[in-house]
């Protein structure tokens, strides 16, 4: 994992049936918080948000399945499949229930914890994603284009070539450094395409939005008003179905928010010490 | 007679909705049991097996729901 914080425990989860390992890592102490990350990246995409949150909570980061330490013996991905992961992560980081935080591709994993082990969510943050289905608003001509091609170039010349993608034109004006620490560390950290296609054929079959209204987790979702890649009306779709949620968007981001704006890692960490405010509670 | 066709479409989506939520309960419950059995089979290649077809009775039904419920928009 990325310098900057200390991680004081980790292992290696192994997935439901046992054929599989999960790479897991934790830093901090207090109540659990689980970090899902997106497409083709490992848990040490985290390394932004984690010192903020581990200021207060125990963080576990892990990496999805064919991607960095975790292995797969087929590239056959499904956020169902993944939310299953997910929650054997829990199991062997000996967590019952935990705040459970993704993050695009991650977003929809956590939609899919929170339907299928909703005993292991006591609240969920939904970073940058989208609720599926027929009415998901998806990304524009040119950048599916894009994430077809981006297969075929070399990782370097990848990396670069989604930055107008991927960050809003704010941050790519006034934080060009930030941009280039997040492009050392996906370099650094390269994925498999097979798990990158497997991963992006999961998120083309990601459905939920119609059972979101069945969440019972109080809900944060989180979204940069100039993404690309998921267009911030599917924020919006999201939030219909889930009139409890609390809904924050992000005007001067693009879809990776957490580095344009980091901010708001701090009112993420304070929703999750406060999920249903004083006030709200009957 | 638009109310009680309103109705009836209302009625229908219900069920199927039902319907999937039903199945979806079903194989979650025999990639349970397979998952289980992968776990305390003590000799192979009876485990791998078991683990194996947990992950396909899995990933095939959530891709089977995921497509009817785009389908029907559900």
């Amino acid at each position: 994992m990325t310098a900057g914080f200390h991680t004081s425990a980790a292992g290696d989860a192994p997935a439901p049936g046992g054929r599989r390992e999960l790479h897991w890592e934790a830093t901090g102490e207090g109540p659990p918080v689980l970090l899902i990350m997106g497409l083709g990246l490992s848990g040490g995409a985290w390394w932004r948000t984690v010192p903020v949150l581990a200021r207060h909570f125990r963080v576990i980061t892990f990496d999805n399945r064919g991607v960095g330490r975790s292995h797969s013996l087929t590239y056959s991905f499904t956020t169902e499949a993944m939310a299953d992961d997910a929650a054997t992560v829990l199991d062997a980081a000996g967590i019952g229930e935990a705040h459970v935080y993704g993050i695009s591709l991650g977003g929809m994993v956590a939609q899919q914890l929170a339907l299928r082990h909703p005993e292991r969510v006591s609240s969920l943050v939904l970073g940058a994603t989208h609720g599926g289905g027929r009415r998901a608003v998806p990304p524009g001509d040119e950048v599916v284009d894009f994430f077809r091609r981006r297969l075929t170039l070399p990782q370097e010349e990848a990396t670069w070539a989604s930055v107008p993608y991927n960050y809003g034109p704010a941050c790519r004006r006034r934080h060009a450094g930030r941009i280039a620490e997040d492009v050392a560390q996906r370099l650094a950290h390269p994925f498999p395409a097979g798990a990158y296609r497997a991963q992006l054929y999961a998120a083309r079959l990601h459905n939920c939005l119609s059972r979101l209204s069945r969440v019972k987790a109080p809900t944060m979702i989180v979204h940069g008003r100039h993404d690309r890649l998921i267009p911030v009306k599917n924020a919006y779709l999201m939030a219909e179905r889930m009139p409890q949620a609390r809904l924050e968007i992000l005007a001067q981001s693009g879809h990776l928010y957490p580095t344009e704006q980091p901010e708001v890692d701090d009112r993420i960490a304070a929703f999750m010490a406060d999920p249903v405010p004083a006030h709200a509670r009957r | 007679m638009a109310w009680s066709l309103h109705i009836t479409d209302a009625t229908a989506g219900e069920l199927m909705a039902a319907s999937l939520d039903t199945y979806e309960a079903a194989a979650r419950a025999v990639s349970e049991l397979e998952w289980t059995l992968a776990r305390s089979a003590r000799f192979e290649p009876l485990s791998t097996l078991a683990a194996t077809c947990a992950d396909i009775t899995r990933d095939a039904t959530a891709v089977q729901l995921s497509t009817a419920r785009w389908l029907l928009d559900l």
